[in-house]
């Protein structure tokens, strides 16, 4: 490993989860407050957590053992805020149900 | 809904958990004290020298925040207990008993600490001046006390819930946990010559009692609050209880074995360690969704403003300190070079912040709250605005100041020199370490400001207001 696939792998890392919890939280504050056009700005959040992975993912420094578990990471990241909204709110609305 | 005292009045288990909050905040003070002037003998490292040395400074700002937060949890668990279970905690006097000796305990430990410091390395330094074991450096006198008041207060907990007759999903993962808090930390006693399994178990004790643990403990505290701040209904708190539980064995536990990597443990901890390593930024993003739906439900509206926006904190920085600065370096191909360099404080301080401090403020705003003014007043101050923004502030530039260091070890020091002791002098030489050690002392100034506005918000907010509280005698139960 060169120090350069250190630093890289390093900074995409940050970038990647980093990205993930801000798509996450404007996804969230969109839905809340009913603006698709801060939804749709989170996307620019899951872009960029994709990118995160592809930087981990595309150059030669990692196994493909890591390289799937990143890319599997990524993967579960772009579905996390809605499914998760989708928990949050059904859950919230049954229990108000009762 | 939980059986609460007439207005004003207290049970005996919350008059005793405001004790343990405010000497657990004089123990923060003690614990960002003691930090700064390690953080200026980086820059100065003949200051104190031969008086208070750096490895003092370190051991006491570590530890302090070990046992402040400590006693954070257990004041928040003696607030929340009776309001749980709707009575007196059964073994009231044996819970003072077991304060009043941890207090004096931690006071002969402190003074050891400051006027002996280091012994000759035999069975006497370790029982009497300090097991040397890094964060959990209490001798082994202390240690088996520390023990012994778990043991009281999971007891308390037992005890009560039984002659309650009544156990809630969080009192009984609250009653699970103790016995894994107060087992674990025995862990940290095992003596052996062998370095690596000294090593071993001594990760179980900082990090399976730390990140465990803890986690749960704080878990179980914080559903308790959620309930009592917002109104949410206890199916929801309690259902995310068992998520999280379900989610610290499933990724957090397996997770420690990042932590493996570096003791002599077979090669498979490798893979399995940041396998679930890598996962445990997911549950943490999870949780973000939910904290801007609690948030926006209640449209930032509730009569404690500032013990919500400590909770709302406690969401985001438990994100950001465990899973952003967390992940950065926890595949084993980083962890190699980043391991013991200032970018493990920087994830250190953002977690232990963001997943700690907060919901013990949280709690003690809460708890102030029914202290000081009727259920519906509004809890209000300027003052505690500021303490929150400028502490935030605070630790963020503290961290990032260490990350800026850190990255300049990992590079200079680690990928580029090898781990030579040359490379050594050379990271620890070059600007940008040493600007960031310049930078985390400037914001731990920040942050010591921040603390004291914190403290002078909590000693006087809602106090204008403040009404007599009286306590509840025996007939009263």
């Amino acid at each position: 490993m060169t120090s350069e696939a250190v630093r890289d792998l390093m900074l995409y890392g940050m970038l990647m989860v980093s990205a993930a919890g801000f798509y996450a939280m404007f996804y969230a504050l969109g839905r809340m407050l009913e603006r698709p056009s801060i939804v749709t700005f989170s996307y620019l959040f899951a872009a960029l957590q994709a990118l995160g992975a592809l930087g981990m993912i595309l150059p030669n420094y990692l196994d493909p053992f890591w390289k799937y578990l990143i890319a599997f990471s990524s993967l579960v990241y772009l579905f996390v805020p809605q499914g998760m909204w989708w928990v949050v709110t059904t859950f919230h609305e049954k229990e108000h149900a009762l | 809904m939980t059986q609460a005292l007439p207005q004003g009045r207290l049970y005996e288990s919350q008059k005793l958990a405001l004790w343990y909050f405010w000497v657990a905040l004089a123990l923060f003070g003690a614990q960002v004290l003691f930090g700064l002037l390690a953080a200026w003998q980086y820059l100065d490292p003949n200051f104190l020298y031969g008086k208070l040395n750096f490895m003092t400074n370190r051991m006491l700002h570590i530890n302090a925040m070990i046992v402040w937060l400590l006693l954070g949890f257990m004041g928040g668990v003696y607030w929340f207990l009776p309001l749980e279970l709707g009575r007196e905690v059964v073994g009231i006097r044996l819970a003072r008993f077991a304060f009043f000796t941890l207090i004096a305990a931690v006071g002969i430990v402190v003074l050891v600490y400051l006027l002996v410091q280091y012994g000759p390395g035999n069975a006497f330094t370790l029982w009497l001046i300090t097991e040397g074991r890094e964060y959990i450096e209490a001798p082994r006198w202390a240690d088996l006390g520390i023990v012994a008041v778990m043991a009281i207060f999971l007891y308390n907990v037992v005890a009560t819930a039984l002659k309650a007759q009544r156990i809630t999903g969080v009192v009984a993962v609250l009653m699970f946990d103790l016995v894994a808090l107060a087992g674990l930390y025995t862990a940290g006693m095992h003596y052996t010559p062998n370095i690596s399994m000294d090593q071993y178990f001594w990760w179980w004790v900082v990090h399976l009692w730390v990140e465990a643990t803890w986690e749960v403990l704080v878990g179980s505290i914080m559903a308790m609050a959620l309930m009592h701040l917002l109104g949410t209904p206890r199916r929801i708190v309690e259902t995310w209880l068992y998520l999280e539980v379900a989610l610290v064995f499933g990724t957090g536990i397996l997770g420690l074995g990042h932590h493996y990597f570096w003791i002599g443990t077979p090669e498979y901890w490798l893979g399995l360690g940041g396998f679930f390593s890598a996962l445990e930024p997911i549950p943490l993003v999870a949780m973000v969704v939910h904290a801007v739906y609690d948030a926006g439900m209640h449209r930032m509206h509730t009569v404690n403003q500032p013990a919500l926006f400590w909770a709302i904190a406690q969401a985001f920085g438990n994100f950001i300190g465990a899973g952003v600065w967390g992940f950065m370096q926890t595949l084993p191909q980083i962890n190699l070079y980043s391991h013991g360099t200032q970018l493990a404080p920087a994830h250190g301080h953002l977690a232990f912040f963001g997943a700690y401090v907060t919901a013990i403020l949280t709690v003690i705003y809460m708890a102030l709250h029914q202290v000081r003014r009727p259920e519906l007043a509004r809890f209000d101050s300027k003052l505690w605005k500021w303490a929150f923004v400028l502490m935030v502030v605070g630790i963020f530039g503290m961290s990032a100041a260490m990350t800026v260091s850190g990255f300049t070890q990992t590079m200079v020091e680690r990928a580029i020199g090898g781990s030579t002791w040359q490379a050594y002098i050379d990271a620890q030489q070059h600007p940008w370490f040493q600007n960031g050690m310049v930078w985390r002392f400037v914001f731990g100034v920040f942050f010591l400001v921040s603390y004291l506005l914190l403290l002078w918000d909590l000693v006087t907010i809602g106090k204008g207001e403040a009404r007599a509280v009286k306590g509840v005698g025996a007939h009263d139960q």
